[in-house]
């Protein structure tokens, strides 16, 4: 009996190999490691381009290589196609390995392509078996074939420099926001809101571009990549763009959390002001059947240069925060006149609207008729702590 | 005269017997001793199992000064005995025999009428040294020895207690070894003192000359790869078990002592928890469940991520590993079981060498694995790290025998892994499960105190409470379950 029972055991365990995935394996050298994409697309021909930038594993170790590095730490695949579907076959006339979409770390479309809308590449990326759609999407300002051919230093490939920048942007200069991935951009078309993008360009380059020389300049200014702006994408299409002060202004407005600074008029003066915000709340309110929104904005407010001002009692405290209050309010009003006046609607009033009273009979002429009142409550949270800076006193007072 | 002539005539067959009996060994010896009376005393021995200094200072002084036959017949002593030289032939001639074989004198008084047989028993060995395998930094240095008699001096130093119960038996119709089975009465459960008897006495074997052989027989369950009876080398850890309640079985030629019932987590636990600080054996007793954990299932991870897995591994880490499987030419699964069969052949020859080549074989071993086989491109250097961190981690379990099934796991888990990816070290993690909740050990589920849940005893599962949170009177779980019945 107990022979049998063994028998039928290991012959289920052989026929478990049968239906095992080990025919699917994969070893790691029969992969293409893609690490960014750029997406582009003539609107004359309906040509579409699709670029890969694939990692070399062997090279130096950033994306500049070491000085003296022989190999390029990433390669530029580029494929020309009528319809998304054949970029695969496409790229397998130039790729020896498996194409594997999982670790990219960036995608970018061309601005050109951004304009006409790209509802069909994403479509396309999400339905890739091996691709994600928590990836950063970034507009090209300019050449994107430029852009996939430009090297970046110190992170291992561009992909990477990309989206490390975008971390950095959002905490330390509250210019990029972390909903900027391609899954953010499906679920806010489809729920008809608008995103802003970063947006990329190349810097001025010089020397010979298609060699490895640029790697030996200290100028990193020059030769590489820069996040510049931010573009509006309503409905999977770019309508404009942002500058980076009006980024700041967004990305505040939106209730993303970060550091920005602000120089703000203060008895005949100006104070260099680090703020951090804390986030948002909004409340609809109607006054005479006219919607208003309030947006109540938390700011912890800091000096550093000490020499602008310093304040002494709490009178010039509390004096201070209602100045960078009533100074964000105006830069905020302004940025939202502007805005609307372009029928845009970057404060999300529409689909507050749409959530609070669901019931509107036109949201559009709503929305755009709302009434919105800041009301930012700013803190001050600390300064410098030397009276006297530098004055030449040796340290004594 | 012709009934001493006739007695005579029986010590010189006894003699003659023994030695026919024991094939004419060199080492039997037949004395003769003339008594102050002017008896003639035959005394029969095995050179080589007597203590020689008890034979010449005592038995043969004491025959010499006729204090023997001052001496109170004594009867049913495991010590000396005596029998009638009337008694039949067969059973005085076998017992003889047996008694000669066993280290003991036989003594043939002719005078008297009457054999004594005294038990001076002494065979060569070792003295008491550090243990071996379960060697500590701090804490007793003593380690049993071959000799049982030493061993259980060794255990009784350290329990004064009259309640040491020892009980002796013979297992193995052709080696006759000794085993003893000791307990500390009121505190050992009588059930499991009477299913470890009932155990013992139903072997059936012509020789034990390990304790391994007596596991073998009274464990719960031979098919599975993890140990459920305890065997240690350390006196003090017996006595911290027998003090828990549980049972020692010693056998005489072996420095093992084998301890039931033993439960998973009582592998995790070394001697050493209970020398050092708390929170400091705390942090070792978790790293060595880590360090489990690690040694079986570390390379069918690396298998399975780089095979099936590949979107599991951070970007960086990805990129570091391709770049090291570029050029390599055996796929990664066959790498990884290439070179865990090459580090067991390396370790079982390190074990059988002799220690002088001990250190050329680590040397050759290293760079055959570390250097040469990364340099040539056949192996990649992540398989190396993994297979050396398994390695390593395997030594960090105090019970040897459980590092050994921790070896037969990952190679298990290893083609699991080479098939069926994460999937298939799910599947296998699930059966193992299954098959530690369905162990017993003596009756006690394997895996108390987590299943059955007892979460009392976790004080001295997952953490090393310290003594003042503990109370001294609480016996585990695994024993108490056995007081119920």
């Amino acid at each position: 009996m107990f022979r049998r029972k063994a028998a039928a055991a290991v012959a289920l365990a052989l026929s478990a190999a049968l239906l095992s995935s080990c025919w699917d394996k994969t070893e790691l050298n029969e992969l293409a490691l893609v690490s960014m994409i750029g997406l582009d697309r003539d609107p004359e021909s309906g040509i579409y381009t699709i670029r890969l930038q694939v990692i070399n594993p062997t090279s130096g170790s950033t994306a500049r290589g070491t000085p003296g590095g022989e190999q390029s730490p990433v390669y530029t695949y580029e494929a020309n196609v009528r319809t998304l579907a054949e970029a695969d076959l496409k790229f397998y006339h130039l790729i020896p390995r498996k194409l594997f979409l999982h670790h990219a770390k960036a995608v970018l479309i061309s601005g050109r392509a951004a304009r006409q809308g790209m509802r069909d590449f994403i479509n396309f990326s999400e339905l890739q078996p091996s691709a994600r759609t928590s990836v950063p999407l970034f507009v090209v300002d300019g050449s994107i074939g430029e852009v996939m051919r430009t090297y970046t230093p110190l992170e291992r490939t561009p992909a990477e420099s990309l989206s490390s920048r975008i971390e950095l942007l959002a905490d330390y200069a509250l210019q990029s926001g972390r909903d900027v991935e391609v899954r953010d951009v499906i679920e806010r078309s489809e729920r008809d809101e608008w995103i802003v993008l970063p947006m990329v360009a190349v810097t001025p380059k010089t020397g010979n571009l298609d060699s490895r020389d640029v790697d030996a300049s200290i100028d990193a200014n020059r030769n590489q990549l820069r996040l510049n702006g931010g573009a509006v994408i309503r409905n999977y299409r770019m309508v404009g763009r942002l500058d980076d002060n009006e980024l700041v202004l967004y990305h505040l407005l939106n209730g993303d959390k970060g550091t920005f600074v602000r120089r703000v008029p203060f008895r005949n003066g100006h104070v260099t002001a680090v703020l951090l915000s804390r986030g948002t709340k909004r409340r609809l309110d109607w006054e005479n059947g006219r919607p208003v929104v309030r947006i109540r904005l938390s700011l912890e407010l800091s000096t550093l240069a000490m020499n602008e001002y310093h304040p002494r009692t709490l009178e010039d405290i509390r004096a201070l925060e209602k100045a960078v209050s009533e100074s964000i309010t105006d830069e905020l009003d302004a940025f939202l006149d502007k805005t609307r006046a372009k029928g845009w609607d970057l404060a999300g009033i529409r689909s507050l609207l749409g959530r609070k009273a669901p019931k509107l009979p036109n949201p559009d002429r709503a929305a755009a008729d709302a009434k919105i009142r800041f009301e930012i409550k700013t803190l001050f949270t600390g300064m410098g702590n030397l009276s006297r800076l530098y004055e030449g006193s040796g340290g004594t007072s | 005269m012709g009934r001493p002539s006739h007695n005579r005539s029986i010590g010189a067959a006894l003699a003659e017997h023994i030695q026919t009996a024991l094939g004419s060994p060199p080492d039997l010896i037949c004395r003769s001793v003339t008594t102050e009376e002017n008896r003639s005393v035959l005394i029969i021995y095995l050179n080589s199992l007597v203590d020689r200094k008890t034979v010449d200072e005592f038995i043969v002084k004491s025959v010499r000064q006729n204090a023997f036959a001052e001496s109170p017949a004594v009867s049913g002593s495991r010590y000396l005995r005596e029998l009638p030289l009337a008694s039949p032939g067969e059973t005085l001639r076998e017992e003889a025999v047996r008694a000669a074989v066993s280290g003991q004198c036989v003594l043939v008084d002719e005078g008297r009428e009457r054999v004594c047989f005294i038990d001076t028993y002494e065979a060569p060995g070792r003295g008491v040294e550090e243990p071996n395998a379960e060697p500590t930094i701090r804490g007793s240095y003593e380690g049993f020895t071959e000799n049982i008699r030493v061993n259980i001096g060794l255990i009784r130093k350290r329990l004064l207690n009259p309640a040491l119960r020892l009980e002796e038996m013979r297992i193995g119709s052709r080696t006759g070894t000794c085993v003893v089975i000791a307990w500390l009465e009121g505190l050992a459960p009588e059930a499991l003192v009477r299913e470890a008897k009932r155990r013992l006495a139903a072997i059936r074997t012509d020789s034990v000359l390990e304790s391994s052989y007596l596991e073998e027989y009274i464990q719960d369950r031979i098919l599975s790869p993890f140990p459920t009876i305890l065997n240690t080398e350390r006196p003090d850890k017996t006595v911290a078990h027998l003090l828990e309640g549980k049972v020692a079985i010693l056998t005489d030629g072996t420095p093992y002592v084998l301890i039931a019932p033993l439960t998973f987590f009582d592998l995790f636990s070394s001697s050493e928890d209970y020398f050092q600080r708390a929170d400091i054996a705390t942090f070792i007793r978790w790293l060595r469940l880590i360090s489990f954990f690690v040694a079986v299932f570390a390379p069918s991870l690396f298998v399975a991520a780089t095979t099936f897995h590949q979107e599991l591994i951070p970007t960086e880490l990805l990129i570091s590993l391709s770049a090291q499987r570029e050029g390599v030419p055996l796929p990664a699964f066959f790498e990884v079981m290439l070179m865990e069969i090459v580090f067991e052949i390396i370790r079982e020859a390190g074990l059988r060498m002799p220690r002088a080549v001990g250190q050329a074989l680590s040397i050759v071993g290293a760079i055959v694995l570390g250097q040469a086989a990364v340099e040539a491109g056949l192996i990649s250097a992540a398989v190396v790290i993994v297979v050396a961190v398994t390695g390593i981690t395997n030594f960090v379990v105090p019970v040897y025998s459980f590092g050994m099934s921790q070896r037969l796991l990952r190679f298990t888990f290893i083609l699991l892994a080479g098939f069926l990816g994460l999937f298939g070290i799910l599947c296998g993690a699930l059966l193992l499960v299954a098959h530690l909740v369905s162990l017993k050990s003596f009756g006690v589920p394997y895996m108390t105190p987590m299943a059955p849940l007892t979460k009392s005893d976790w004080r001295d599962t997952l953490v090393r409470a310290p003594r003042p949170w503990r109370d001294p009177n609480r016996l585990p779980a695994s024993v108490r379950l056995l007081k119920r019945k």
